[in-house]
C-alpha cells in the first residue's frame, strides 16, 4: 500500500519531472534490487546510502584503530585530540542521561548518533538521506523501544510492571498507548524532519538557475546541518532518556 | 523502478529488519574498533595521571617532611655551633689568661734572677772597694810609718785618704 500524500505527491513529481533536467535532488526512494542475492530483501536508495555511510564510519574506524597506535599520553596531534574529544562528550553525555554505571549504552549510542547525524548530512552531498526514509526511522526507534523495555524488565521487574498500572489500574490501556507512542514519535520526528528537508531542498533546485546562486547553501546550512544536528541530538537524547526512565534510580550509579 | 517516499507494507517492514541489521553491524564494528579502544586508552590515561598526581602528592609531602626535619636539624647545628663557639672562646680566654699568667710568672722569674745577679754584682763591688780600701790603708799605714810625719801632714795624709774613699764611696 503506497500513500499519497496529496500536496507533497504533487510536488514530489513536480520536482521528478525537472529532476533528471536539472539535475537536483532526488526525493523518492528507489528500489535499485528487487532481490537481494536470494534473500528476499530489496535494495532501495536509503540502504545503498546507509551502506555508503557504514563503509565511511568504518573505514574512519580502522584509520584511528591504526593511528591509535601512534597516539602518545599527552596529545600532540588535531587527529587524536577530535577522537578523544568526540568520544569524551558522548561517554559524558551518555553519562549523564542514563548514570555512570550505563555509560556501556555508549557503544551503542555513539555508533546510532554517528550514523543518524552522517546521514542527516548527506543531503550536502546530494544524496538522499537514509533518514528520509521510514524503514529507516523505525529501525531506530524500535531498537530504542527494545532497550527500553529489556532494561526495564531487567533492572526493575517490579517498578516495571507497576508502571502500567499507575496511577490507575484503569489507565493500563492509556500506559501501554504512551509506551507504544513513543517508538512512533521517535521514528515519525526524525523521518518527517529530514524528508520534509530533502522535499524543500529538491522543490528548490525545480526553479530556475538564476535563484540557485548562493541561496541553497543558505537552505542546506538550515535543513541538512541545523536540522540534522538538532534532530540527531534530539533522538539519542530522548532516547537515553526513555531508556534512564525505566530504570531503577538506585542501581544508576 | 519503483519509487516511493512512503510506503507502509510487508517491504517496509523487511526494509526495517535490514536497516536493524545494517545498524547493529555498524554500532558493533564501530564500538569495538573506535568506542571502546579510545575509552580504555582515555581510562587507562586518567588512571596513569590520577596515579602520577597521588605520587606526586606523597612525594610531596614526604619533601615537606625532609624540609622540615632538615631545618630542624639546622636548628639544632645553629645551636651546637652557638656551643661550641662559646666553648671554644671561654677556652680561648682561659687559656690566654693563662699565658698571660706563664708570661708574667716568667717575667718574674727573669727579673728575679736579675736581681740576684746584681746582687751578686754588688756583693763583688762591696768585696772589690773592701779590697781596695785594706790596700788603700796598707799603703797608708805604709806612708804613716815610712815617714815621721808632723801633726799638720797627718791630717793631711788623713784628708787625702778620706778624699780617696769618697772617689769610690758610689760604689757601695
Amino acid at each position: 500500500m503506497n500513500f499519497s500524500f496529496g500536496l507533497i505527491k504533487e510536488m514530489a513529481a513536480a520536482a521528478e519531472t525537472t529532476t533528471e533536467a536539472s539535475g537536483g535532488l532526488d526525493i523518492y526512494n528507489k528500489v535499485l534490487c528487487d532481490d537481494f542475492l536470494g534473500t528476499g530483501f530489496r535494495i532501495t536508495t536509503s540502504i545503498r546510502n546507509t551502506w555508503i555511510i557504514m563503509a565511511a564510519l568504518i573505514l574512519f574506524a580502522i584509520i584511528v584503530r591504526i593511528k591509535m597506535k601512534k597516539f602518545k599520553a599527552v596529545p600532540e596531534s588535531g587527529f587524536q585530540n577530535f577522537i578523544e574529544s568526540i568520544v569524551e562528550a558522548m561517554d559524558n553525555f551518555v553519562g549523564s542521561n542514563m548514570g555512570e554505571k550505563y555509560k556501556y549504552f555508549g557503544n551503542w549510542f555513539f555508533g546510532v548518533f554517528a550514523f543518524i547525524l552522517l546521514s542527516n548530512l548527506m543531503g550536502l552531498l546530494g544524496f538522499r538521506s537514509p533518514t528520509a526514509d521510514l524503514a529507516t526511522t523505525a529501525c531506530l526507534g524500535f531498537s530504542t523501544f527494545f532497550l527500553i523495555h529489556f532494561m526495564g524488565i531487567i533492572k526493575g521487574r517490579k517498578e516495571y510492571f507497576k508502571g502500567y498500572l499507575d496511577p490507575f489500574p484503569f489507565w493500563l490501556p492509556m500506559n501501554i498507548i504512551s509506551e507504544v507512542a513513543t517508538p512512533v514519535s521517535l521514528s515519525f520526528r526524525l523521518f518527517g524532519n529530514i524528508l520534509g528537508g530533502s522535499i524543500i531542498m529538491g522543490l528548490f533546485y525545480t526553479l530556475p538557475f538564476y535563484v540557485k546562486v548562493g541561496i541553497p547553501a543558505a537552505l542546506h546550512v538550515y535543513f541538512d546541518v541545523f536540522a540534522g544536528f538538532l534532530q540527531t541530538f534530539i533522538f539519542v537524547m530522548l532516547s537515553m532518556s526513555f531508556i534512564a526512565d525505566k530504570i531503577p534510580d538506585e542501581t544508576k550509579n | 523502478m519503483d519509487e516511493f517516499i512512503l510506503s507502509l507494507d510487508a517491504n517496509m517492514l523487511k526494509d526495517l529488519a535490514f536497516q536493524l541489521l545494517n545498524t547493529c553491524i555498524l554500532c558493533a564494528v564501530l564500538s569495538y574498533l573506535l568506542y571502546k579502544p579510545v575509552k580504555n586508552m582515555l581510562a587507562i590515561r586518567k588512571d596513569k595521571i590520577e596515579g602520577q598526581i597521588s605520587f606526586a602528592e606523597s612525594q610531596l609531602n614526604e619533601a615537606n617532611k625532609m624540609k622540615a626535619m632538615y631545618e630542624e636539624k639546622l636548628k639544632a647545628i645553629d645551636k651546637e655551633k652557638e656551643m661550641i663557639l662559646g666553648e671554644a672562646r671561654n677556652r680561648a680566654s682561659l687559656r690566654e689568661q693563662e699565658i698571660i699568667a706563664e708570661a708574667k710568672a716568667e717575667a718574674e722569674t727573669l727579673k728575679n734572677r736579675a736581681m740576684v745577679d746584681i746582687q751578686r754584682e754588688q756583693e763583688k763591688a762591696k768585696d772589690e772597694i773592701k779590697k781596695q780600701i785594706i790596700e788603700v790603708s796598707s799603703i797608708m799605714a805604709g806612708k804613716f810609718i815610712a815617714e815621721t810625719i808632723d801633726q799638720k801632714k797627718q791630717e793631711k795624709l788623713v784628708d787625702e785618704v778620706i778624699s780617696d774613699l769618697g772617689d769610690v764611696k758610689w760604689l757601695s
